[in-house]
């Protein structure tokens, strides 16, 4: 009886980390650590619903910007298709075509 | 409008609501390529006043990006593979949604603004307003 159980608890344990490292796939390789992997996992998870998030405000998805240097907007602050102060209470949004 | 803009009393967004086909689209691409490297604006501008950019040509786009000193090959790769191409096309969805039938189409926190630059001035100082009384009160 003992023996059997001792048995099964092995087997339990082979099985849960055949399942660890076959679920993983590519995220375990290189560290078997479930919790590891879990982190990876939800890291890249939370990163693709920013990504998802920002494409509903074509504004917001950009992370390229600076302060213009040139022309009439010089000195304006700017986040890609975005122009002036994040913090001004005012959004101006024009939809047009360069043509 | 610039003034307001340089007042801090408004931010300015510009979205493509591509309505005159595949050059457009292109344009519209360019820039978005270009925006990658920080140099939205100076093709936003181009598009606008440029002789090379108004062909509306890859050659045109490429001499501008070389201008720009962007990395020509990353660009390339970007508007050839078209990747911006579902950004521009959500833009175009949220034009509609907001209801844009033409272009120009002006929001003001997110309401349809006027036609004339007055109206739209007049609009923004009054939306600042309710944004200050909304905060006050």
């Amino acid at each position: 009886m003992r023996l059997t159980l001792i048995l099964a608890t092995l087997l339990g344990g082979i099985g849960l980390l055949v399942s660890a490292c076959g679920s993983g796939g590519e995220e375990a390789d290189g560290d078997v650590s479930t919790g590891t992997v879990r982190t990876e996992r939800a890291d890249r998870e939370a990163s693709i619903m920013q990504q998802e998030q920002g494409a509903e405000q074509p504004g917001d998805t950009g992370v390229e910007g600076g302060v213009i240097d040139f022309g009439h907007r010089e000195g304006l602050p700017f986040t890609r298709n975005v122009v002036g102060d994040p913090e001004a209470p005012v959004l101006i949004i024009e939809y047009s075509d360069f043509q | 409008m610039e003034e307001l803009i340089h007042s801090g009393i408004a931010r300015y967004e510009y979205r493509h609501f591509i309505i005159f086909g595949s050059a457009s689209q292109f344009a519209a691409m360019a820039t978005e390529c270009a925006g990658d490297q920080g140099a939205w604006w100076e093709f936003h501008d181009a598009y606008l006043i440029d002789a090379r950019a108004r062909s509306f040509t890859r050659a045109g786009a490429l001499e501008l990006a070389r201008d720009e000193g962007l990395d020509v090959a990353q660009f390339t790769q970007c508007i050839d593979n078209e990747e911006h191409r579902d950004r521009i096309l959500q833009m175009q969805q949220q034009a509609i949604a907001d209801g844009a039938r033409g272009t120009p189409t002006f929001l003001i926190n997110g309401r349809m603004a006027a036609r004339s630059l007055d109206g739209i001035i007049e609009q923004v100082h009054d939306a600042a307003e309710a944004v200050e009384n909304q905060e006050g009160g």
